[in-house]
């Protein structure tokens, strides 16, 4: 009898032992979430906070107002470009569609994973295949369709894959990359066509493009951009692709408050008694601009301290404050440090005018001006260089390019890619 | 020639002195024309886009700035992450069963800040291309900066699992800092919570029946499409040998999203979702949601989601982003 009984506790311990191993490892697994080691914490630490753990009732979405999304007719007809096609290739998608409830400009097109219209697609294996396009509004309206296209094997031939996508650290442009070329041998051209009229050769399947200075007609611009590869043996291959840029400033006058796209160097030149900047302001609006006011955001360079504001008449930074309808202004814009605190690091500058509708139009001016003491670092945010070999770079770059300029990390880049550093 | 020693040693200690602290180089980060409170709006790709698409949207990513243009706080998932689950025949992995049920569910990292330098360079969760920021009108703008701060301070404190559900039902937030399982978000739907904490509660789109289930078959579409097109030569045979037996892996996975996005099934891969056709409604704020339309159509209708008097943001502004510069202090 005892032995049985020894038998069952050494079983048990056992299974014991296996279940203690088997959560040890599961915890193990889940050791990539820190979720669940912080969630302890947390709890203790929101035990601890009495001022953050004021109780605020769950949402009752009874007592929310919620706005219906309805279903229109926007779509009136979606051409393919070829169907059947061949795996791998690209193919055109062309959305015909009309606004019932306004203008066919405030339409966004949405043709399966690619915003705007026309499109590029590419499906890369065989078979019936479908996608979906979405149309809607600025709005609550919203219209849907399915296509369906078939995909075949084709017989090898020079292709070429073409991807773009929108650039990460500016807002008005474009990276265009060769991602794959088949049947082309040796050294390449590449001669690329952006689709807004402009074009450019190189020798290697990558390139940014800014379209910055298009026009904004409506809620969304569409480009089809083509490459053409030409070979040593010059095969050609061609690989074509399609981007597409909301339109923020054709939106904010959509919202109640038209901003006019301006382009200029956020790193103006300094002098001992002016801050100047060469400004292009492109009105895309169907009404004159005039500016009437000119508002200086000075931000000290501690973030910390309040900016301080100015109101001055724009004619004293500009020398022409009207822009006529669809077209463009470049000039200079000069301002007298003796209007900017002595710590300023960012400038802000709103130049506001009245626009029909009694409402206001707006241009917007965002420049840097690099501390010039020690006292100007903000310690909380700018980060001495301690790394030796940073420090030489930078000394070498600032040879380069010129004593006082600030240097971007995309300058670093840039020189390094030259040898230059 | 002691003398002359002494003069030279001290020439030679001052001028070192003066290499040393001639000056120095300075980091200056990258930043944004946002303020504490506003909304930044972006069109980062990806799956969550390829999601929000379903709706129409026009941005397709949000957060929050936790202060004047140098952090930004938001809700997302690194999908690529969610580790896939295979089939085993005893102990030896053979296809791809599913998306790790509980990541799909409970994304992360979840609510997080991150400085513009990371999020726009290095994880790229937001784009600066056709990027946009919301905020109080010029003329609302003293009186509403104050909420808006109190809506930041509520986002920075709140955290919480990036939820693919909230799409379909966003009430699902909590006022704590901790994780809880089964509890979160998407990125508008949390900008959406700060204000409400902050004592705004927005309006909210209502999406009926009917288009639920065309996003149902366009998600269901688009992951498969996915699936088999980014699979690769060794996985399309995979999932084309799996065809011969049943369903594919591309169908698995693409049924695993439509039932975690609607119902938060997220361990089922059935076509479950497909018995629920015409039958479920959503409440949630895609980013577009978020946006006042003080436009009035020539229908004279006011199309927009947000009202004057139910949103405090007014404006929208194309994002500047400026990037951070290396200078030279004395």
């Amino acid at each position: 009898m005892k032995r049985i009984y020894i038998i069952i506790g050494i079983i048990a311990a056992v299974i014991l032992v296996f279940i203690f191993l088997i959560h040890t490892n599961n915890d193990k697994s889940n050791n990539d979430d820190p979720s669940k080691n912080q969630s302890l914490l947390n709890i203790f630490q929101f035990m601890s906070q009495q001022e953050q753990s004021e109780e605020l009732p769950p949402v009752d979405p009874e007592k929310v107002e919620t706005y219906e999304i309805e279903q229109a007719n926007f779509i009136k007809d979606i051409i393919l470009e070829k169907n059947p096609v061949c795996a791998g290739e690209d193919f055109k998608v062309t959305v015909i569609a009309k606004n019932p409830f306004g203008s066919d400009a405030h339409l966004v097109y949405r043709i399966s994973n690619k915003l705007g219209n026309p499109a590029i697609m590419r499906f890369n294996k065989a078979g019936q295949r479908e996608f979906y396009v979405t149309v809607r509004d600025e709005g609550k309206h919203i219209d849907m369709r399915k296509v369906q296209i078939t995909v075949v094997e084709c017989a090898d031939k020079p292709l070429v894959v073409l991807s773009a996508r929108l650039h990460n650290l500016e807002p008005e442009s474009a990276i265009f990359e060769v991602t794959s070329q088949k049947g082309l041998s040796g050294k390449c051209t590449y001669e690329w066509d952006f689709g807004d009229g402009t074009y450019a050769t190189t020798q290697n399947g990558y390139i940014t493009h800014s379209y910055a200075s298009r026009d904004q007609k409506g809620l969304q611009s569409s480009f089809l951009v083509k490459v053409t590869v030409a070979d040593a043996n010059n095969i050609t291959a061609t690989g074509r692709n399609s981007i597409s840029f909301p339109n923020v400033h054709y939106l904010s006058n959509l919202m109640g408050n038209p901003i006019i796209p301006s382009l200029y160097n956020k790193f103006p030149s300094i002098d001992s008694s002016t801050v100047t900047v060469e400004v292009t302001m492109k009105n895309i609006f169907d009404e004159a601009v005039s500016f009437n006011n000119a508002v200086l955001e000075c931000m000290p360079c501690n973030t910390e301290m309040s900016p301080d504001y100015k109101n001055i008449n724009p004619d004293q930074l500009l020398e022409s404050t009207y822009i006529a309808p669809r077209s463009t202004v470049k000039q200079l814009l000069k301002i007298s440090r003796y209007l900017l605190p002595k710590s300023t690091c960012n400038l802000t500058i709103t130049l506001s005018g009245q626009y029909p509708g009694n409402r206001e139009v707006y241009a917007k001016i965002y420049l840097n001006i690099p501390p010039q003491s020690k006292e100007d670092i903000d310690a909380s945010r700018d980060k001495i260089i301690t790394d030796d070999d940073m420090i030489e770079k930078l000394n070498k770059a600032s040879k380069i390019l010129g004593k006082d300029k600030p240097i971007t990390p995309q300058d670093i880049q840039k020189l390094e890619r030259e040898g230059k550093l | 020639m002691k003398f002359i020693s002494k003069i030279c040693l001290i020439m030679l200690i001052v001028f070192t002195s003066s290499t040393i602290f001639a000056g120095q180089w300075v980091y200056k980060p990258m930043s944004i024309n946002a303020q504490k409170g506003d909304v930044i709006l972006s069109t980062s790709p990806g799956f969550i886009m390829d999601l929000l698409a379903i709706l129409g949207c026009y941005w397709s990513h949000s957060g929050m700035a936790v202060d004047n243009g140098y952090n930004i706080r938001h809700n997302t998932m690194y999908v690529s992450d969610i580790p896939i689950e295979y089939n085993k025949i005893w102990f030896i992995q053979t296809t791809p069963k599913r998306m790790n049920p509980d990541k799909l569910s409970n994304g992360m990292p979840g609510i997080l800040t991150e400085n513009i330098d990371t999020t726009y360079n290095v994880t790229k969760n937001f784009a600066a291309a056709g990027g946009a920021v919301l905020k109080p009108t010029s003329a609302n703008e003293a009186l509403y900066r104050q909420y808006l701060v109190n809506a930041a301070d509520k986002m920075l404190y709140v955290k919480g699992y990036y939820r693919v559900n909230a799409y379909v039902n966003m009430y699902q937030l909590d006022y704590v800092n901790y994780y809880i399982k089964g509890r979160g978000n998407h990125c508008s739907g949390t900008c959406w919570y700060a204000n409400y904490f902050a004592g705004k509660p927005m309006n909210v789109a209502y999406i009926p029946p009917s288009l639920v289930s065309q996003c149902g078959y366009s998600l269901y579409n688009s992951v498969k499409n996915m699936v088999r097109d980014e699979a690769g030569g060794f996985g399309s045979f995979i999932i084309d040998i799996e065809g011969l037996f049943g369903t594919g892996a591309d169908e698995k996975i693409a049924n695993q999203i439509v039932n975690t996005f609607g119902w938060d099934r997220s361990t089922d891969t059935s076509s479950y979702w497909k018995s629920y056709i015409n039958k479920i409604s959503a409440t949630a704020n895609a980013p577009d949601h978020l946006l006042l339309y003080t436009y009035t159509n020539p229908s004279g209708k006011n199309t927009g989601v947000q009202t004057t008097s139910s949103s405090y943001y007014g404006q929208v502004d194309p994002l500047v982003i400026t990037s951070g510069y290396y200078y030279w202090v004395d």
